[in-house]
């Protein structure tokens, strides 16, 4: 076990503990600022898993703009600190969402994947490289193979903004 | 760390994610739940990328350019619009459920029935 490991462990039960308080705790404002926690430890594993521009976007835009969104949202419930109630339900939304994971996970840990090969293959040099700077080759990917997937997600980042101010506009003035 | 784990991390986000979703009254903490579950996805994508070998890697063998190389980060470009979307979707769903306070004075999904016959 290595550090790496180490890091992984701490980093998803972090995870996973923040995520159950989102979903159980009673004050809304609090179970926010949980969120925050999940998103900055998902971050800290995707620093792990060699995608550094990644760990820093999720940082940068969850951690930092949509949290901030959804605070404001929060700060319009009326009484905050026991908003974040269940309905009828849960028990059996529990079992059913236990039951996903327990058959998610099972069959995710006994496919037989085709797996990188970083030892002894043709590509292990070219790859290690990669690997070893990743941001550089997302950006030729980026802007070489799916450019106008690029271009087109500003034109909908545009048309939100466009969108969402014309919603929240006062219809009276 | 491996796959496996990447994998059993992200399914144990999306469950956690999923159950709120089903469970949650507020419709704020509805859309939390949703954040919490397009995490997952990222993280299932990401850890693929890092680990999976793409499927011309079997075909090819021996003769892979550089270029081909780099599509092992087709995860991470995935995972880059998919964070772009959540943006997207989280602003649009906070101004529809600003609009409904407005009309409604409320954000509670039980007395959002409008729509019901």
């Amino acid at each position: 076990m290595n550090l790496t490991d180490i890091f992984f462990i701490i980093f998803s039960l972090i995870a996973f503990s923040s995520a159950l308080l989102v979903v159980f705790i009673q004050d809304l404002f609090k179970s926010a600022l949980m969120l925050v926690v999940t998103f900055i430890s998902v971050g800290g594993i995707f620093f792990l898993l060699n995608a550094e521009f990644l760990g820093v976007i999720q940082i940068l835009i969850y951690a930092g703009g949509i949290a901030i969104i959804i605070i404001f949202g929060v700060l319009m419930t009326k009484d905050m600190a026991t908003a974040n109630t269940s309905n009828i339900f849960m028990f059996i939304n529990g079992q059913i969402c236990l039951l996903f994971f327990v058959l998610l996970s099972y069959f995710l840990i006994n496919e037989e994947w085709f797996l990188l090969d970083l030892v002894n293959s043709s590509y292990a040099e070219q790859a290690k490289n990669l690997f070893s700077n990743t941001t550089d080759h997302l950006a030729t990917l980026l802007l070489k193979n799916w450019v106008i997937a690029f271009e087109f997600s500003s034109v909908l980042l545009l048309a939100v903004i466009i969108g969402s101010l014309a919603i929240v506009k006062d219809k009276n003035e | 760390m491996s796959l496996e784990s990447v994998l059993t991390l992200s399914a144990g986000l999306f469950a956690i994610g999923l159950f709120g979703v089903l469970t949650k009254r507020n419709l704020i903490a509805v859309l939390m739940c949703i954040e919490l579950m397009f995490n997952a996805i990222n993280v299932a994508a990401v850890g693929i990328s890092r680990y999976i070998a793409p499927s011309m890697f079997r075909i090819a063998g021996s003769d892979l350019n550089s270029e081909q190389v780099d599509l092992i980060l087709s995860g991470h470009v995935i995972s880059i619009f998919s964070i772009a979307i959540s943006a997207a979707e989280v602003s649009m769903a906070l101004a529809i459920i600003i609009l409904i306070y407005r009309t409604k004075n409320t954000v509670d999904i039980s007395d959002i029935n409008k729509m019901s016959g």
